[in-house]
């Protein structure tokens, strides 16, 4: 990492990232963004930006199991599902991140425009992050009603907004207006994040990939 | 750590560094590399979608 000089001390980097609670690579790519932004050295300096992507807006409000969801709708053969979800679980493993491959799945919506109320509240990211752990872990009750209440309160959003969202259609446009805009940038892949408004990166790439476009980012916006 | 700000305004430039995994954004299947094995377990590989390697 490039030594930081008294010039930079009031320039910081902003990290835009698209996800959807229920995306595998998401998660998995989240976690080694933040874990990349911890060890630039430039954590101060950087703001990271959550924006919503709905990958499945069709998907039913019942929850099933993820194999179960994978199969039905979206035509992924059991045997490929399974070995797709073994993979996902070993790599996760591997950075000390559960993983149940039984997860619930549902519609994401609710969640994702809670996302953006608690980017509202400055606590998108983190709210984002605390529901997939929850999905991820296996929690079957993710979606219900009282587990977002709970998970938005302890990052200090008010539970009588999350009803308020929950109860309406509160961010619905928001939650479609940030799908269109990654399209329009050239999202081709889930996660997608871009860097300094520049660098972009389509899809999840590794912890030192992401160190890398950090500090790429982080010359070019001191260039 | 700010939450929302403004969106890049003009594309960006695309990073190629090969992804690693990514959800596809208009079926919302999630792929792997080919290159993972994963489809080596699979008795119905032939009836899924493509898995595919960027």
């Amino acid at each position: 990492m490039t030594a930081r000089t008294a010039t930079e001390s009031s320039t910081r980097l902003t990290v835009d990232v698209w996800a959807d609670v229920l995306c595998p690579w998401c998660y998995l790519g989240e976690h080694r963004l933040q874990a990349a932004i911890e060890r630039s050295g430039l954590a101060d300096r950087i703001d990271v930006s959550v924006h919503t992507f709905e990958l499945a807006p069709h998907a039913g409000a019942e929850v099933v199991p993820a194999l179960e969801y994978l199969a039905a709708e979206k035509g992924v053969s059991a045997g490929r599902a399974r070995a797709m979800e073994r993979h996902m679980a070993d790599l996760a493993a591997a950075e000390g991140l559960p993983y149940a491959i039984d997860r619930p799945v549902a519609n994401s919506n609710d969640m994702l425009r809670l996302v953006h109320l608690g980017a509202e509240h400055g606590r998108g990211w983190a709210y984002l992050r605390a529901m997939q752990a929850a999905v991820f872990s296996g929690d079957h009750r993710s979606f219900e009603p009282a587990t977002l209440i709970r998970l938005g309160g302890e990052l200090g959003i008010p539970a009588d907004r999350i009803r308020d969202v929950l109860e309406s259609d509160r961010y619905a446009a928001a939650v479609r207006a940030d799908r269109a805009r990654a399209l329009e940038l050239g999202a081709r892949g889930v996660p997608f994040t871009v860097l300094g408004g520049r660098l972009g990166i389509p899809g999840a790439v590794g912890t030192a990939e992401y160190a890398a476009a950090i500090e790429q980012a982080w010359e070019q916006v001191n260039g | 750590m700010a939450d929302r700000t403004a969106a890049t305004d003009p594309p960006p430039h695309l990073i190629a560094a090969e992804a690693e995994g990514y959800c596809d954004p208009d079926t919302g299947i999630c792929v792997l590399p080919a290159s993972t094995g994963a489809d080596e377990t699979d008795p119905d590989a032939q009836a899924a979608p493509a898995t595919t390697e960027r």
